[in-house]
């Protein structure tokens, strides 16, 4: 009788013992599927940033860049002087142009605009297209 | 004889009347460089000013007519997931921004040191051009536990002090309100926390929804966070001005 009363008792300690693995093993488990989840979409983001261009937008924007055709890191007293002597079509139209349009020329260099970019945006400036 | 001078006559005429038009052209263009076509921030508001990095940097809409936004965030598709749509709200009581309550708060809250506006995005997308005045603080910092060391070390700087050890007859009559408990926690002080404005790549991008519902976990009151959900994607689709961090 003793033995079938401790049986019982070992019996209901090891079911508990199960129950609170179980448990374990579910947090375990949910655990390990969050930081599964989370590597997988910092991965992704990561995967993506490589199809980003590297380059600031928008006005007043400060960049180091030059595009085609022009030395790179130009004031705008250089830029200008540059296209006096290269461009003197382009410059002879841009001379004729406000100043803020001017500046906003010179900041679509600063952008890495290339000369046929600047020339087109002189023209169509100046054409008031 | 006659004919030439009538020719002649014309020929001036025609000079005339081309180089008055080229005169009326240049001066109808320099009225619109004076301001009449501004593309300013809002009405009455062409630019403004916000430092970052320990420079003052013009924030402004680029001035150029016929900008179109090109490259990455010109993109239309993403795969889903895990670049789905996100929705207005990250947190019912989480509010939800635009660009003009940004203007306002690069003016005010970040001017008077009481707020900070956080790219929360990871470093590589950080390094790719942010919004001026923003500070990098990944999502994956703001998302560790109150008591890991880093998340401590943001907290304190967002101005959240730890509270030191609470009875449990004070923390009973803060649960019960019989105490004003006001934005502490157990472990963290945050009355004089600052404001925060959290933004990533825009309405597709979770990180930033991530980090604010990690900071709501670590306690941080819901009125002092808010989401900019244009983020990165809208700020540039509007032709406002991004920079490169320095670093």
């Amino acid at each position: 009788m003793k033995r079938l009363i401790y049986r019982q008792r070992n019996c209901k300690s090891l079911s508990v013992i199960a129950l609170f693995i179980f448990l374990l093993l579910g947090i375990v488990n949910s655990v390990a599927v969050l930081a599964a989840e989370d590597d997988d979409y910092l991965k992704a983001i990561e995967m993506e940033i490589d199809k980003v261009d590297a380059k600031p937008s928008g006005g007043g924007a400060a960049s180091e860049s030059a595009g085609k055709g022009f030395s790179s890191g130009m004031t705008i007293e250089e830029f200008e002087e540059e296209l006096a002597t290269k461009y003197t079509g382009t410059a002879r139209f841009y001379e004729k142009l406000p100043r803020r349009t001017q500046q906003e020329i010179y900041q679509e260099y600063k952008d890495g605009a290339s000369i046929s970019e600047v020339r087109t945006k002189v023209m169509n400036r100046f054409l008031r297209r | 004889m006659w004919i030439r001078a009538i020719g002649g006559l014309l020929s001036l005429l025609l000079w005339i009347s081309t180089n008055s038009v080229i005169a009326a052209e240049e001066e109808a263009e320099l009225k619109v460089g004076e301001g009449e076509d501004l593309i300013s921030l809002y009405k009455g508001k062409p630019y403004l000013h916000v430092m970052h990095d320990g420079r003052s940097v013009k924030v402004e809409r680029t001035q150029d007519p016929d900008y179109e936004l090109r490259g990455y965030f010109a993109k239309t598709g993403r795969k889903c997931p895990p670049f789905c749509l996100r929705s207005m709200e990250v947190d019912p009581r989480v509010e939800t921004v635009g660009e003009i309550e940004i203007f306002d708060f690069m003016e005010h809250q970040m001017r008077d040191g009481t707020g900070l506006l956080i790219d929360a995005r990871t470093p590589s997308w950080h390094a790719k051009g942010t919004i001026p005045g923003s500070i990098n603080i990944p999502f994956t910092e703001l998302t560790k536990d109150a008591e890991d060391l880093e998340m401590i070390e943001h907290l304190e700087f967002f101005g959240a002090k730890p509270r030191e050890e609470v009875g449990t007859m004070t923390r009973k009559l803060e649960e019960w309100g019989v105490m004003d408990a006001g934005h502490k926690t157990e472990n963290w002080d945050f009355s004089n926390c600052k404001e925060l404005v959290l933004w990533c790549n825009g309405p597709s991008c979770g990180q930033s929804p991530r980090a604010i519902q990690g900071l709501l976990e670590a306690g941080y009151p819901p009125e002092k966070l808010k989401y900019y959900r244009g983020g990165m994607q809208v700020w540039q689709l509007f032709g406002l001005t991004t920079i490169m961090p320095e670093s």
